[in-house]
């Protein structure tokens, strides 16, 4: 089974266009966008994602917060989730880490190598 | 003699008697005692100590007589002093044709007078020692030789008193000295006892109007301070230099330093305390600053570098020749600025010394071959032809594998950047008298002596036209060199102008050889990075005996318990140790094998073995100290190990 779909969270339309042309087009995923933690929370059961990328600094609730509740979900528990951030100091990451995130994605990121890099850290999960 | 000289030497005199600030002082027993004797052995009723002043004669001491001045007029004193007299003598002055009608004489009664000049080390005459009766008489050679005697009594007093003032003066403005320096200062004697403190030291304890010389801090200063200082006290007065941070008790921070100080009854301690609570918030504010201001400038750059990356990338289908041309060109300028974010903030980190170091002992080339991959792509663009010698055999040292290839990456792309097209650029790694070598070697333009020593500052370009031209940001090689410092490595260059360049980034062997010293920075010792502790590995299966060393020890050294020879490798691997702590009969073997693995390290710790029986250590080994179990008391230990932290 290869990755297919992927709940994509980031409040930042400029981002979000670059990485749905990065992920959908260039990637070949099936991507369900939330510009925030409460829209990811309300689709994400019906969506059924196999992976979460999630941004981190967001108003109202953020990454690590809209994380937790959905670990509290049963069926979201076990999907793995990846932040994707511009904090990268390595007290930053490490953190990130310990709050459940599988891996960490710095931005900016290359767009061309998105799509790889998502697929290849899902692969290892 | 001229009545100018006479005002000028009178000004003189003056100046001199001022200089004494002797007049309108109370009475003191020392000159006191000099009048009565004086008065005793000339057998008179009363003896003066008499300065004299502009218009008046006044007396420091007073013998047999009320007043404390009296008017210049018809002044005996004055008179000797007028006249230079060492010693005037007066034996009935109703007879004598000049003081006859002195009013002393018509209405005081005195009839006998005799004066010795009170002469200054530099000659002055402030006055005289003089003493008087209501009758005539005569005074002997003896009698006379004994009032001049005393006479230079009184000016040794003067200079005396003088000095004392002058050095009180002077303890009072180095006091004032260091009441204004704005760290905490207090000096302690060897029983650990007060004996000065400056004003920011009595604010801080609370000790504002408190006599403190003499006294301990226990007796002073509030509990919560005390904690940890009363055993910092006595390291110090054992002659530990020790550096601490301590909270007050409205939670400011401190560094204090413990220095121990020779003081005349041995050995004391200065304490120097510096408030560091300010810049402890303003870092802890720049530190989240660095990490918003990074965030915010890189949350539009992603959409940026994204979107001009999907177009030039082909994300977007074929564009036309033009309009991909400029989108290229904003592409690698927006990868640059991205570069350059990330440079400042690693030059931040490593400035601060926030910049973690995941240091394993590791084998180099793969993780060369690595970074030559990845240069392989960069090298697309430049075609310069790009060569890796790799070494017969591992070549290994203790580096953090990203940090090492960030070095490589960015020495390899500097090499590429300045190299002809097609021109050679080799990467080598070799190892030479225990370091290993990691050549980049480039026949691009060459560096000049003078810019070969400018070439690490941050943002130093040799031409400053090329960070335009070739995309840098003048941080690449500050950082390199940084980075290979803390990794206890050297990064230097080699080159002549118009002959290419070769940066040579060298680091410490593990595992053969020896790294001889002066070619290495000297590596930082766990003491140095801690404060005057070693950090000591404990190799010894008997966990509790463990314990009870690390308590024996505990003023001295930190310890890490191991309880194999296999578990002492790995930890010996992961970390730097000051000393260990050697037991020679564990479990997987004995203790003496393991000396040829810390001897590899360099610096090598200090090794203490600790054994059941007496031991005889084999000739091959260098052994710091060897202790025998069933006879070790604490101080022994204690002893031993504060040996190693005075190296």
């Amino acid at each position: 089974m290869s990755l297919e779909r992927v709940l994509y969270v980031e409040d930042d339309k400029s981002i979000q266009a670059v990485a749905q042309l990065a992920l959908e087009t260039v990637g070949n995923l099936k991507l369900c966008i939330c510009s925030s933690g409460e829209e990811a929370l309300q689709r994400a059961v019906d969506f059924a994602p196999q992976l979460i990328l999630l941004d981190v600094m967001m108003p109202g609730m953020d990454g690590p917060e809209t994380l937790r509740r959905m670990r509290n979900e049963p069926a979201l528990a076990s999907i793995p989730a990846v932040f994707m951030t511009a904090r990268t100091q390595q007290s930053e990451v490490q953190a990130y880490l310990e709050l459940g995130a599988v891996d960490v994605i710095p931005k900016p990121f290359d767009p061309m190598q998105l799509a790889d890099r998502v697929k290849s850290i899902w692969a290892v999960q | 003699m001229t009545s100018e000289e006479t005002r000028a030497q009178q000004e003189r005199r003056l100046r001199a008697l001022e200089g004494y600030a002797i007049l309108d002082t109370p009475e003191e027993r020392q000159f006191d005692e000099l009048t009565q004797l004086a008065a005793d052995i000339c057998e008179v009723p009363v003896a003066l100590i008499s300065l004299i002043d502009r218009d008046r004669q006044w007396f420091k001491s007073h013998l047999g007589i009320e007043e404390r001045e009296t008017p210049l007029s018809n002044s005996f004193c004055a008179r000797a002093v007028a006249s230079h007299t060492l010693l005037m003598v007066v034996e009935d002055a109703r007879e004598h044709p000049v003081f006859h009608d002195y009013e002393a004489v018509t209405g005081g009664g005195v009839r006998f007078y005799a004066g010795a000049l009170l002469l200054s080390p530099k000659g002055e005459a402030l006055g005289t020692l003089c003493v008087v009766d209501y009758q005539p008489r005569s005074l002997s050679a003896w009698q006379g030789q004994a009032l001049q005697v005393l006479a230079r009594q009184v000016v040794h007093q003067l200079e005396l008193r003088r000095s004392n003032r002058l050095l009180e003066q002077e303890a009072d403005q180095l006091q004032g000295l260091i009441d204004q320096v704005p760290v905490m200062l207090a000096q302690l004697d060897d029983q650990g006892r007060y004996l000065f403190a400056n004003r920011d030291y009595r604010q801080w304890g609370g000790l504002e109007g408190v006599e403190l010389k003499g006294r301990r801090p226990e007796e002073l200063l509030p509990r919560t301070l005390l904690k940890k200082r009363q055993s910092r006290i006595r390291r110090c007065l054992k002659g530990q230099r020790i550096q601490a941070e301590e909270v007050s008790e409205d939670q400011r921070i401190l560094d204090v330093v413990y220095l121990p100080m020779d003081i005349p009854e041995g050995q004391g301690v200065l304490i120097v305390g510096r408030d560091i609570t300010e810049s402890r918030r303003a870092e802890a504010i720049k530190n989240e600053f660095v990490s918003t201001v990074s965030h915010e400038l890189r949350t539009p750059l992603t959409s940026i570098i994204g979107a001009l990356g999907l177009a030039t990338g082909g994300a977007l289908g074929e564009l036309p020749d033009k309009a991909r041309g400029m989108l290229e060109l904003a592409h690698g300028n927006s990868q640059r600025l991205k570069h350059l974010i990330n440079d400042l903030l690693d030059m931040d980190k490593l400035v601060a010394g926030k910049m973690h170091f995941d240091m394993t002992a590791q084998s180099l080339a793969p993780l060369i071959s690595q970074s030559m991959k990845e240069m392989a792509l960069f090298n697309q663009e430049y075609g310069v032809d790009l060569q890796w010698q790799a070494p017969d055999k591992p070549v290994r040292a203790r580096v953090d594998g990203y940090r090492f290839q960030q070095i490589l990456t960015n020495l390899i792309s500097n090499a590429i950047k300045f190299s002809p097209k097609g021109a050679p650029v080799l990467v080598e790694l070799t190892q030479q008298d225990g370091w290993a070598r990691i050549s980049v070697r480039d026949q691009g333009p060459g560096i000049d002596q003078k810019a070969q020593s400018q070439l690490f500052q941050r943002f130093y370009q040799v031409d400053a036209s090329s960070t335009r031209e070739k995309g840098g940001t003048g941080l690449g090689l500050a950082i390199s060199r940084e980075l290979a410092e803390r990794m206890n490595g050297q990064l230097w260059v080699e080159s002549v102008p118009g002959e290419g360049s070769c940066f040579i980034l060298a680091l410490p062997l593990m595992g053969n050889g020896s790294g001889s010293k002066d070619t290495g920075k000297r590596h930082q010792t766990a003491r140095e990075k801690e404060g005057n502790r070693l950090l000591a590995l404990h190799v010894e299966d008997d966990q509790d005996l463990q314990r009870v060393l690390a308590m024996m020890a505990r003023e001295v050294a930190d310890f890490d318990g191991v309880t194999s020879l296999s578990q002492a490798r790995q930890a010996l691997s992961e970390h730097y140790y000051d000393l260990v702590l050697l037991d020679l009969d564990l479990p997987d073997g004995c203790g003496w094998s393991l000396l040829e693995d810390i001897q590899r390290i360099k610096p090598a710790p200090a090794v203490v073995v600790l054994s059941g029986m007496e031991a005889e250590v084999p000739d091959r080994f260098h052994v710091d100290a060897v202790l025998t179990k069933s006879r070790m008391s604490d101080e022994e230990l204690h002893n031993t190990l504060s040996g190693f932290l005075n190296h």
